[in-house]
């Protein structure tokens, strides 16, 4: 369908339950609806942290920098947009589907989940790979990853608490502290 | 005689006669900047009274590669007595052009277009949970980024699919430009998003 006039596209925008849009205009017309709006821009666009700014939404929260297309090779970009725009679409179809049938949602994003049943995972790699092969331990890329942790525990209270009373809330699942693949290594050799 | 001629030269001819002129909503980046600074100097011509423009960005990326010429563009906004940017992060970067007390932010325009249209209606026969996708492909060639053009669409095909598949959602491809006969409209984003060249 092609909208003739400001008013057509504004019109298809109220009758949809939710907006994917690479035109920053497009959203913010749809977030003037009310609908959850779901940004495939380009980074570093001005426009995008504006609208952040005065919907008192934080950059870290709501900026997911998976399309620098200058840094990344053809496979890598399309790996990374998949695992983060498919995340946010369900986060934001969890939205639509919360307003439209009237339920509360609540999207909980999960650090790295670790505890005594993982069995996956750098640090499953990591404290199990020694008792195999004691000669060598591999670790996959420069080792500079910094990544964040949570123990299961706290992952579960997290979850338990996150149930919320609005109709639709985001929370990021984590501690606040983070380490890097190499740190992990050299631990997991102390620990083995 | 304004009407034989183009107003603007007209009006300059006839003596000034504009009492105030007001600018509309865009953003200075990199396609555009030319059409910007020749809009902002030649309303001052023919602009006696204030001269607005409502509400801006200024995009970091196009700026980047229009650094050679941020001196013209001071000196063309410089020619506004208000100017209004559309949040903090737009406001930070003409403070280096002009005087501060001659900025301020406002709200995007499109959130007024709900107070013009509140009732739009819906489409009739609407069943399912809708997505709405505006493509665009004008970006990728502005800032010579063809060869990532593709994997744009790629991406979105993805999405789209899993949206379909996961979800079970009808998907609507919205174009946001009025009809372009040029590869930058974004019906032509569709168009290349279906598989189908034009």
């Amino acid at each position: 369908m092609a909208p003739q006039n400001i008013f057509d596209s504004a019109r298809i925008f109220n009758s949809c339950d939710m907006v994917v849009t690479s035109r920053m205009h497009a959203g913010i017309v749809s977030l003037a609806y009310g609908k959850p709006t779901l940004f495939f821009m380009p980074r570093d666009d001005v426009k995008v942290l504006d609208i952040l700014s005065y919907l008192g939404l934080s950059e870290e929260r709501y900026i997911i920098d998976s399309f620098n297309p200058r840094e990344y090779d053809k496979l890598s970009v399309i790996r990374n947009l998949d695992k983060t725009v498919k995340r946010i679409a369900g986060e934001h179809m969890g939205h639509a589907y919360a307003k439209l049938y009237g339920f509360r949602a609540v999207a909980l994003r999960y650090a790295n989940v670790v505890g005594p049943k993982l069995r996956h995972g750098v640090v499953w790699d990591f404290t199990n790979e020694p008792l195999r092969n004691s000669t060598e331990q591999v670790i996959l890329g420069d080792g500079n990853q910094v990544w964040s942790y949570i123990y299961i525990e706290d992952a579960v209270e997290a979850t338990i608490i996150g149930r919320t009373e609005t109709s639709y809330e985001v929370y990021n699942t984590g501690s606040e502290d983070w380490i890097t693949v190499d740190e992990i290594a050299c631990k997991s050799k102390r620990w083995a | 005689m304004a009407t034989y001629v183009r107003p603007a030269v007209g009006r300059f001819i006839d003596g000034l006669k504009y009492d105030g002129r007001f600018i509309g909503g865009h953003t200075i980046e990199y396609a555009a900047f030319f059409d910007d600074l020749l809009t902002y100097n030649c309303a001052r011509f023919v602009v006696k009274g204030p001269l607005i423009i409502y509400p801006i960005s200024v995009s970091l990326i196009g700026l980047k590669h229009r650094e050679r010429y941020l001196k013209a563009l001071r000196k063309a906004l410089q020619r506004f007595d208000v100017i209004f940017v559309r949040g903090r992060c737009s406001y930070d970067i003409p403070t280096k052009f002009v005087d501060p007390s001659r900025l301020s932010v406002t709200l995007d325009s499109g959130f007024g277009i709900r107070i013009l249209a509140e009732n739009t209606g819906n489409f009739v026969g609407k069943r399912s949970l809708v997505v709405c996708i505006v493509p665009r492909s004008n970006y990728f060639y502005f800032y010579n980024l063809s060869q990532l053009y593709p994997r744009y669409l790629l991406t979105l095909k993805h999405l789209i699919r899993v949206l379909i598949s996961e979800f079970d959602v009808e998907i609507w491809l919205v174009p946001h430009t009025v009809k372009s006969s040029t590869r930058l409209g974004d019906e032509y984003a569709i168009h290349d998003l279906l598989g189908d060249p034009r």
